[in-house]
């Protein structure tokens, strides 16, 4: 568990944080979103103590992150920026075994672990470790960087914007990968992004942050459902109840009949969204739902799939 | 350099022109000069009348070169020609032994009289190197051609082939000066980029770490460049002296007005330079993100320096190190006018006394040094594969 106990952070003559407090649960992944400037890169910072705040403590599992020494601290904490940070002159292999290294670990135990991450993000060793930052693309230099955050198993995750500098297309596939990586480690994860969509794709919760002030901070379906000012439901954009759709996969809705009128079939994983957009292209009211193996689960009624957007849009 | 990718013309119309030259040299321009002394002016020597063997020789090997320029491309692409490599340095071959050949008939039993080299053989030699360079082959057998040359050159000096020839007289009279000049010569130069890297390197750290040091460091290494050499050498003269008079520590130390005191001190100024720009660039040019995810993944200081900041800033600091090389090993050349010794002392005193050869013999070491430095500094760059 991470907590921020009014924080506060100055460059200069100016506050990029006003006593924020906030606390991020283990095992969730906590996005902290806001327009540029809001101060969620320096909150993010601050937790391995790359930068130290003015006032306010941040304590990780209870203790005070002044209470380890820095370079002990960071090695317990993994850490993936925007632009990767490889080593160039390192190959792969090599940058993934950073901080095992720095922990002194036994070369066997660094070699079987540096194949094992490499596997989990997707980059098989064999192929990919002897390479050069240069010979990789965007995406797989990106992969890399959380390989090497998660080398060394840390229980706690920062990632500042870390799939921003990535190509649309790569980053839905690189977003995807790393929500499935995280639902089987279940790190606690803090994610800085300015993009809506990354923030409610992938965020438990999400704290938005506005001139160095937190202005709400709480489960992505509750911040969609109530925004607590204009600025985050203006934040948010008009298409909340899509972005709440989003989040909600179809099998949730299954019914086990089949109604009249069904038309075409869709992965019972397709979220609501897209399943309405479904039923808006075909002019149908119900689909089937099938499994990986091909075969029909359920079906999804679009009157349920309306009332979901509606009960809730009123709660 | 490598040009064996290229695509090659139907006629290789660099080799082509170098034969032509050569053929052209042989008859035009003179290979030797002689002279019944140093004093009076020498008269021409042509190498077809005197030694008609030797003549043969270098029309033939320019004109196995020429062949070879005129093969047809896709042979002379495929790898076999990597076998003719061994014809490039032959008319340098014959025209050597025509000259030795030459000073002998002239010049073997008087020792007053000279034969030096002439622009015929000056031009042979230019040829054999572009052509060295314009042909295909791997590093290791142009190495080990060269290696041959130069071995068969030894030999020659070695049983007295070019004893009649002035150079190696010049040389002989010279007799251990020679050595020691060169050996100063290596010192003075080594002495000074190993001082010039230290300064260097503390001047681009600090330059890099603290901004305001920038201009002024700068300014000062830029202005100090633009003082002509020797009179850097003179203006560090009085200070010195005056030191060496007042504090006796320095001068038991060695430390005079002229010297090498002085030479070393110009000398590091002017090695600084190159490696201190080059050191504040390979610095102000470290990726960011890969500095803040190295602190950000718990480095110390110490292993981010080491482990990132050396490895990656290494290489320029080390082309800035090459390029003051070079450049120091012609500086010290100067700093023989101010007592320093060094290869110079044969310049200033073949100026001095109109004896081209001893000109020629500081000169060439000289030239063949700022080469090798130039090489072997060069190596690391090009194991890396960044042409250089």
């Amino acid at each position: 568990m991470i907590t921020f106990e009014a924080v506060t952070h100055r460059y200069g003559a100016l506050t990029a944080l006003d006593a924020v407090s906030l606390t991020v649960p283990d095992h969730e992944l906590c996005v902290l979103l806001g327009p540029s400037g809001s101060g969620k890169s320096t909150l993010l910072r601050l937790v391995n103590r790359l930068l130290e705040a003015h006032a306010g403590r941040i304590l990780v599992d209870g203790h005070d992150v002044r209470s380890y020494r820095a370079e002990v601290l960071r090695r317990s904490i993994g850490y993936v920026i925007q632009n990767v940070g490889l080593f160039p002159h390192w190959k792969v292999a090599a940058n993934v075994a950073t901080v095992p290294r720095l922990l002194g670990w036994e070369r066997s135990r660094i070699h079987a672990r540096v194949a094992e991450v490499l596997d989990l993000v997707g980059l098989p060793a064999r192929t990919y470790g002897g390479r050069y930052h240069h010979e990789l693309s965007g995406g797989e230099a990106q992969r890399v960087g959380v390989a090497r955050a998660l080398a060394p198993d840390p229980p706690i995750l920062l990632m500042d914007e870390p799939f921003s500098a990535v190509d649309p297309l790569g980053r839905q596939r690189i977003q995807g990968e790393f929500l499935e990586i995280q639902r089987r480690l279940k790190k606690t994860v803090v994610f800085v992004t300015h993009d809506v969509d990354e923030a409610v794709r992938l965020g438990d919760r999400i704290a938005l942050l506005k001139d160095g002030r937190l202005v709400q901070h709480d489960r992505t379906e509750v911040l969609l459902e109530r925004p607590a000012t204009p600025f985050v439901a203006e934040f948010l954009g008009r298409d909340r109840a899509l972005k709440r759709l989003s989040r909600v996969q179809a099998s949730a809705l299954a019914r086990t009949t089949a109604p009249a009128g069904v038309a075409g079939d869709l992965p019972e994983t397709t979220d609501l969204r897209l399943a309405l957009a479904h039923f808006l292209e075909s002019g149908t009211d119900a689909v089937a739902l099938k499994d990986g193996q091909d075969s029909i689960t359920g079906w999804l009624h679009r009157q349920d799939l309306e009332a979901l957007a509606r009960s809730r849009g009123q709660a | 350099m490598d040009l064996s990718d290229r695509k090659p013309a139907r006629v290789d119309p660099v080799l082509a022109a170098l034969a032509g030259l050569g053929l052209a040299s042989l008859f035009l321009l003179p290979l030797c000069q002689f002279a019944p002394n140093r004093i009076v002016a020498g008269r021409d020597c042509y190498l077809l009348p005197a030694s008609r063997t030797w003549a043969l020789g270098l029309m033939l090997s320019w004109l196995a070169l020429a062949a070879f320029a005129g093969l047809p491309p896709d042979l002379r692409a495929r790898p076999a020609a990597r076998w003719a490599w061994p014809l490039v340095p032959l008319p340098l071959l014959a025209a050597a032994a025509g000259a030795a050949r030459i000073a002998w008939t002239l010049a073997g039993s008087d020792p007053v009289a000279r034969v030096t080299l002439g622009p015929g053989f000056w031009m042979t030699l230019l040829g054999t190197l572009v052509a060295g360079i314009s042909l295909p082959s791997r590093p290791l057998s142009r190495g080990i051609v060269w290696l041959a040359v130069l071995g068969l050159g030894a030999a020659g000096l070695a049983v007295g082939s070019f004893d009649a020839l002035s150079l190696v007289r010049e040389a002989r009279n010279l007799g251990p000066a020679f050595g020691q000049e060169f050996v100063q010569h290596l010192r003075l130069t080594g002495a000074a980029v190993a001082a010039g890297t230290l300064l260097g390197l503390a001047l681009g750290s600090l330059a890099h770490r603290y901004r305001p040091w920038r201009l002024g460091g700068f300014l000062t290494l830029n202005f100090l460049q633009t003082v002509p050499s020797l009179a850097l050498f003179g203006l560090l003269i009085m200070p010195l002296a005056w030191l060496s008079a007042h504090h006796p520590a320095l001068r038991d130390w060695g430390v005079k007005g002229i010297g090498a005191a002085p030479a070393l001190i110009a000398l590091s100024l002017y090695a600084a330079l190159p490696i201190a720009r080059n050191t504040l660039t390979a610095l102000d040019e470290l990726p960011e993100a890969a500095l803040d995810a190295g602190r950000g993944m718990g480095m110390s200081r110490f292993q981010m320096a080491w482990q990132v900041k050396v490895p990656l800033a290494w290489p320029a600091v080390l082309a800035g190190i090459r390029v003051a090389t070079v450049q120091t090993v012609g500086n010290t050349v100067v700093a023989a006018l101010i007592g320093a010794g060094g290869l110079g002392t044969f310049i200033f005193q073949g100026l001095g006394q109109t004896a081209m050869d001893l000109v020629l013999l500081g000169t060439l070491p000289v030239v063949a040094l700022a080469l090798a430095a130039d090489h072997i500094l060069g190596l690391p760059a090009r194991s890396r594969g960044v042409s250089a």
